[in-house]
């Protein structure tokens, strides 16, 4: 029972303290990108879930046998991208071999949902806050939740942003950014966040 | 045999050098972050001072620089699916003597730029402007162009980083200069609407100038055009030679 509140504390924390998009701007770029299209936001979302998952689950071992090492911060990026190139190889050849239509389909954008900030950044939070095994997987997935939830507002958002009352100038990703803004204040209001002026 | 010859697949011709207009794209046409948006997170979050605008800048420009540089010789018969490993991996590879150079310089710096720092590695620049654009070009234009989008970053980051110390701490590069501190310019969503905001402003500034820029060149081919049809019009009005007469 103390495992699964881990768990959920760890992804409820991920998904709305720690939001990959509004609180911490992680694959900001990918998310515009997604956003276009319903298709795509299932796609790099569940893309992204799997690949945050597994990656959490190896970096928790990999976490303890080399956190003791002086410069491990220096060689962490160097590892977590093997890592995730292991599992993204992996994953590939798995697909190419059973499921070959879907490789076709996703070959072109796959690497999007693995070579992001969003997938190296949730590595480093973990290793950050959490210390055992169901706090790194519960915020693996909080995390990718809390993305696919980033994505699912800028795709409803999108079509209003990009019509003709907004300046021409702001059109795009200049409106998206201010609308991210906005909403990024509002996970913040929900965590409490006290700018001072009161005091 | 000279089937299989004929299959084997030829190498594209990359673009010649030409010092052209388009070189300095990457300070403005393409600014990665005001007009592309394609590298946000660095700037929005970690650059809240000059001078973590300024080591931002310095590490991006060195990881990005020798990671293209680099990748620039991997073979492109690799398939791209695979050939991304390859860039993160050295990108990473370029990471570790940076950030120990970094940290010797701007040792608490770097320490309070956090993990912002070695997400530089998986940039969108590495990962997709290579392909789109700077392999595609000769190897010395794309030297340049990969030094003008660096330079485009650096500004940027460096510009928000300074702005963003003044408005937040009324300090520019630690030195008091104002009496105000409006801290919410300092979070997440401060960066968001700060950086959206300076990237409209950027855009219509952008769009001014080009478009006068058009305008004058109109207005110059005008001039040349009624010139050339005035000259032929008194070609046309010249007496006419006088054995027809």
């Amino acid at each position: 029972m103390d495992k699964l509140a881990l768990f959920i504390n760890a992804a409820m924390l991920a998904m709305f303290v720690e939001n990959a998009i509004f609180s911490r701007a992680l694959g900001t770029s990918v998310a515009f990108y997604a956003s276009r299209k319903k298709e795509s936001i299932v796609g790099l979302g569940l893309g992204i879930t799997y690949v945050i998952v597994v990656s959490s689950f190896i970096t928790y071992w990999i976490d303890g046998w080399l956190a003791e090492f002086k410069y491990y911060y220096v060689i962490m990026p160097l590892i977590y991208t093997v890592i995730i190139s292991i599992v993204y190889t992996g994953s590939l050849l798995l697909i190419w071999r059973f499921l070959p239509k879907v490789f076709k389909s996703i070959k072109k954008y796959v690497h999007l949902s693995v070579f992001n900030a969003a997938v190296l950044g949730a590595l480093f939070l973990n290793t950050v806050y959490h210390e055992d095994l169901f706090s790194y997987i519960g915020f693996g997935v909080g995390i990718s939740a809390g993305f696919f939830i980033a994505v699912f507002f800028l795709h409803i958002a999108n079509e209003r942003l990009n019509s003709p009352l907004i300046p021409a100038a702001f059109r795009g990703m200049p409106i998206m950014m201010v609308f991210v803004g906005i909403m990024s204040l509002a996970f913040y209001a929900l965590t409490g966040y006290n700018t001072g002026a009161a005091a | 045999m000279a089937q299989a010859k004929q299959m084997k697949p030829t190498r594209e011709k990359r673009t010649e050098f030409k010092f052209t207009r388009d070189l300095f794209d990457g300070i403005a046409k393409q600014n990665v972050v005001l007009m592309t948006g394609i590298v946000n997170a660095p700037v929005v979050i970690a650059a809240t001072t000059f001078k973590k605008g300024v080591v931002i800048a310095l590490a991006f420009a060195i990881i990005s620089f020798l990671t293209i540089l680099t990748c620039s010789f991997i073979p492109k018969k690799i398939v791209y699916t695979l050939r991304v490993i390859i860039y993160a991996l050295v990108g990473s590879v370029y990471y570790i003597p940076t950030v120990l150079l970094l940290e010797e310089i701007f040792p608490l710096t770097v320490e309070l730029i956090g993990i912002y720092m070695p997400l530089i590695i998986t940039n969108a620049l590495i990962f997709s402007k290579t392909e789109s654009r700077f392999y595609l070009e000769s190897r010395g234009r794309m030297v340049i162009d990969v030094l003008f989008f660096v330079i485009g970053f650096g500004a940027v980051c460096v510009v928000t980083g300074g702005f963003r110390e003044i408005i937040c701490f009324g300090t520019f590069a630690g030195f008091k200069i104002l009496d105000i501190s409006i801290s919410a310019f300092e979070s997440p969503f401060g960066g968001f609407i700060l950086v959206g905001i300076m990237a409209g402003m950027f855009r219509a500034l952008y769009n001014f100038m080009r478009n006068r820029r058009i305008k004058q060149n109109a207005e110059a081919q005008n001039i040349a055009a009624a010139g050339s049809v005035k000259a032929e019009g008194e070609d046309t009005h010249s007496p006419l030679p006088e054995h027809i007469g």
